[in-house]
């Protein structure tokens, strides 16, 4: 069999496979075009740093800390803001020829409205992806993501302004996460991404800082929260946490994940996307699995390799 | 964003020795597809780590090329599980690494009579690089200051330059007795015409180095290091606020001029 059709349509947007950046981990593209042997035209989407309304110098040192697996991450959202991602950023991320994802972020509700409007026709955009984990100034500091009220809030707020898809990226830092999937769902949200990176903390020079752990240690975590949302909510979901290599991909596929998203894993071998697209189409070629349905009833049925 | 493409390869493993009691020596060849005269002075590369359970980039300055055996040499000292792993790796063996990284600009010597060039420990990597660069290619002078904490942690500099190179330890085992720093600022005022200073070392040390240029009104660039995850502006780990707004040390450094640098930024 020589051609594979690895595309997947997720809330109306055609992805060529189900294989893109998480937000974050891969910058505003620019930085990847500059690695030899990176095809940004192969991925399934660019998705792109985390953006607010204005632009934020982010978080002093020290910014990060490697623990066993994983990494804790103290960045702050540092982004040139949503005006500049506009006139600069996106267009650069327009010439690829693939969907393009901006990932919002907002410390209260109009914050997120006012992008969404911002964003509504910029051309190129295909979809937004609306952090909820980042602290609700007007309720103390609380995550919008931790209470289905305020989450569904956000959403509909969002949905006001745009008609673009919207992605809702869940806070894994929740006691329950259902209620808060079902809420976006109700409150229109098209996709659910998940799981952000899990609160955890490092000791520096006696100073206690908490930031966002990420990595292969948070893969379970990520399996055993898509799989409980999975069975409530009727959107998809992009999966991500921790994924490094082909088995992974296929373990969120077989929870129930439409699409996957690569993170910490650019980190250590920025070429791991290209590889991961490569391998894919190689195993459903050697399996002769023509598409991304034959493949999902294979891993489904047998769990992949 | 300038055009240099940065290179993801499998390097070589061509000779890997220990040459102080916890520095190793490891000479990388990056085979035909790489260039190493397109690395500069001070850039860097990112090695993957070794340790299964590591999930961040490991960079290394670039202490010296070869553009005869096209190979460039990278110097470290044990501090971890990774470094302890890549002191395992033997001639022959392999490792990824991208490169070459940060800001690729060289600096020109031709305005000043001499480089001066103040190491600290392991520091001294990018400024064995530097002093083949200066003597060689630029054709210039430069001065070496070299300063650690005992004779066990000195290595022995292979330079070009015919200067001898001023040393200190801070517990007097080797040359002069006590740091690198107070040796300096004997020197500086002794120096004949205009001087250029490149350190590279702890930040104390580099922050000191740069306090007494000020007072000498004499330019100095900083080599700085912070801990990062990708080497390629993604991240964001090694993002430093300075006098110039936020910077990138992987991609607008790793060298700054010394003016820059908010040395309590640093963390």
């Amino acid at each position: 069999m020589n051609s594979v059709d690895l595309s997947v349509e997720i809330a109306g947007i055609k992805f060529q496979n189900p294989i893109m950046p998480a937000s974050g981990c891969f910058g505003n593209a620019e930085e990847f075009f500059q690695i030899e042997g990176m095809d940004l035209t192969r991925l399934g989407a660019l998705v792109s740093k985390g953006t607010t309304l204005e632009a934020r110098p982010g978080n002093p040192q020290p910014r990060i800390f490697e623990t066993p697996s994983g990494m804790i991450n103290f960045i702050g959202l540092e982004n040139p803001g949503v005006d500049v991602m506009i006139a600069e950023k996106i267009p650069f991320m327009a010439q690829f020829g693939v969907p393009i994802i901006i990932n919002v972020s907002g410390f209260r509700i109009p914050d997120y409205a006012l992008m969404a409007k911002k964003l509504n026709n910029v051309k190129g955009v295909s979809a937004l992806e609306i952090n909820i984990s980042c602290p609700n100034v007007k309720d103390g500091g609380i995550a919008f993501g931790c209470d289905p009220l305020i989450a569904a809030a956000v959403v509909i707020a969002v949905r006001q302004e745009t008609s673009l898809p919207l992605i809702v990226k869940l806070t894994p830092n929740v006691t329950n996460i259902v209620p808060i999937a079902l809420a976006v769902q109700n409150a229109g949200a098209n996709v659910i991404s998940m799981i952000n990176t899990l609160k955890g903390s490092f000791i520096f020079k006696g100073q206690i800082i908490q930031g966002g752990l990420s990595g292969p240690a948070i893969k379970p975590i990520a399996l055993n929260l898509i799989s409980q949302v999975v069975q409530a909510v009727e959107i998809p979901i992009i999966g991500m946490g921790g994924i490094s290599n082909l088995q992974d991909v296929f373990d969120f596929i077989s929870v129930g994940a439409s699409a996957v998203a690569i993170g910490t894993a650019n980190f250590k071998n920025p070429l791991i996307m290209m590889e991961l697209i490569q391998e894919l189409e190689d195993y459903c070629r050697a399996n002769g699995l023509g598409n991304f349905m034959k493949l999902k009833e294979k891993i489904k049925s047998k769990g992949g390799k | 964003m300038e055009e240099a493409k940065i290179n993801v390869l499998t390097a070589e493993i061509v000779k890997n020795e220990q040459i102080t009691k916890d520095t190793w020596q490891m000479t990388l060849d990056p085979g035909f597809d790489f260039d190493v005269t397109n690395i500069s002075p001070g850039q860097f590369v990112c090695l993957q780590p070794l340790a299964s359970d590591s999930v961040m980039a490991r960079p290394f300055s670039v202490s010296m090329i070869s553009t005869f055996n096209c190979t460039f040499d990278i110097l470290y000292r044990t501090v971890g599980k990774n470094t302890l792993q890549m002191r395992q790796l033997v001639k022959g063996q392999s490792i990824k690494f991208w490169g070459p990284l940060g800001n690729s600009e060289i600096i020109d010597p031709s305005p000043y009579e001499e480089v001066w060039l103040i190491g600290g420990g392991i520091g001294i990597a990018p400024l064995l690089f530097f002093e083949k660069v200066i003597t060689e290619y630029q054709d210039h002078r430069a001065r070496v200051f070299y300063g650690g904490k005992d004779i066990n942690e000195m290595m022995n500099l292979d330079l070009i330059t015919p200067e001898p190179v001023e040393i200190a330890t801070e517990d007097g085992t080797l040359g002069f007795k006590g740091f690198i720093t107070d040796l300096f600022s004997e020197r500086i005022i002794m120096r004949l015409g205009k001087i250029l200073v490149i350190t590279c070392g702890p930040s104390p040390m580099m922050k000191k180095v740069a306090e007494i240029c000020e007072q000498n009104n004499v330019d100095c660039y900083v080599i700085l290091e912070k801990i990062m995850a990708c080497g390629i502006c993604v991240c964001l780990g090694c993002s430093i606020k300075t006098t110039q707004g936020m910077k990138r040390i992987c991609h607008d450094g790793p060298i700054f001029n010394a003016k820059e640098v908010i040395w309590n930024e640093l963390g």
